[in-house]
């Protein structure tokens, strides 16, 4: 279902922007540095913190979420539905290293400490008409 | 009231995401370019493209809820508004007036760090809808400590 043209914009290159909702209907928005490619149907979205995201996702398990590539000037909006948690392995080793890396950079070392890779179906992606002159 | 430094930030050049949910939860996004706080009414308008807003709009006629994520892009300051949505109504020439300012003052901040004009005049911001929507709550989201905070609406 992703195409590889999608991949650029999931190196956390520029954040990306996610939205869930609450069981009781509360949308929740939020700016995420990466979402991961795992396969051509499905991503991962790093667990960091016990926010509000995340409880959001416990109690209802779908997503929205922007990814960008601003060298090709292209959006994509992504319906995910959150699958599984993983703890340990080769993805959640490079997440930890790519977020610590971020964090590096942006002098917020030890802050973005991963919990879980969280991995997500994805059930629908297409690219965005934000750019598109009438 | 809307804290003054937050309508500051508000009507600064920062990056701005409207959250929005169905009937069924399913949750959805889309841009906002540029926003008017109007402090002593805790409400604050937001100016919605038509192209790629469809769904807001829908959402915002289905229950009105209103998750306003506005984030700085150099600074990584954040901070979500949430409400309800009061009033939406297509976008005027003097919102329009507004929306250009706004891009113009992203593309100043933004050029010197590499994202600058060729990303930002590229966007269509309208026609468009202006988002009224009363804030209820506001959140701070810059990452940190302090992430997840809730602010309180000053006397």
């Amino acid at each position: 279902m992703l195409p590889d043209e999608i991949r650029p914009a999931m190196l956390g290159m520029v954040p990306s922007t996610i939205v869930t909702c609450s069981l009781d209907g509360v949308p929740n928005t939020t700016e995420i540095s990466q979402v991961w490619y795992v396969d051509e149907n499905h991503v991962a979205l790093s667990h960091q913190f016990f926010n509000k995201t995340h409880r959001n996702i416990r109690e209802n398990p779908y997503v929205f979420a922007i990814v960008r590539d601003f060298e090709a000037l292209q959006e994509w909006f992504l319906d995910l539905q959150y699958d599984h948690s993983e703890t340990e392995g080769p993805l959640f080793d490079d997440m930890d290293m790519k977020l610590e890396a971020i964090a590096s950079m942006t002098g917020m070392s030890g802050i973005f400490k991963l919990l879980a890779a969280d991995i997500y179906q994805v059930h629908a992606v297409r690219k965005s008409r934000s750019r598109e002159k009438a | 009231m809307i804290p003054d430094k937050l309508v500051e930030f508000l009507h600064g050049p920062n990056l701005m995401f409207v959250g929005t949910r169905d009937a069924k939860l399913r949750p959805a996004a889309s841009w906002a370019f540029g926003a008017l706080a109007d402090a002593a009414n805790d409400t604050v308008t937001i100016f919605v493209p038509d192209i790629e807003g469809e769904t807001t709009f829908r959402n915002l006629e289905d229950n009105g809820l209103v998750a306003l994520t506005v984030a700085g892009a150099a600074t990584h300051e954040a901070y979500q508004f949430k409400g309800k949505c009061l009033e939406t109504r297509p976008s005027s020439e003097q919102d329009h007036a507004v929306q250009d300012i706004y891009i113009s003052k992203l593309i100043v901040q933004l050029g010197p760090l590499g994202y600058g004009e060729e990303i930002w005049s590229g966007f269509v911001p309208y026609p468009g809808k202006a988002v009224v929507f009363k804030v209820e709550d506001i959140f701070v989201q810059t990452p940190g400590p302090g992430a997840g905070d809730k602010l309180a609406l000053s006397d």
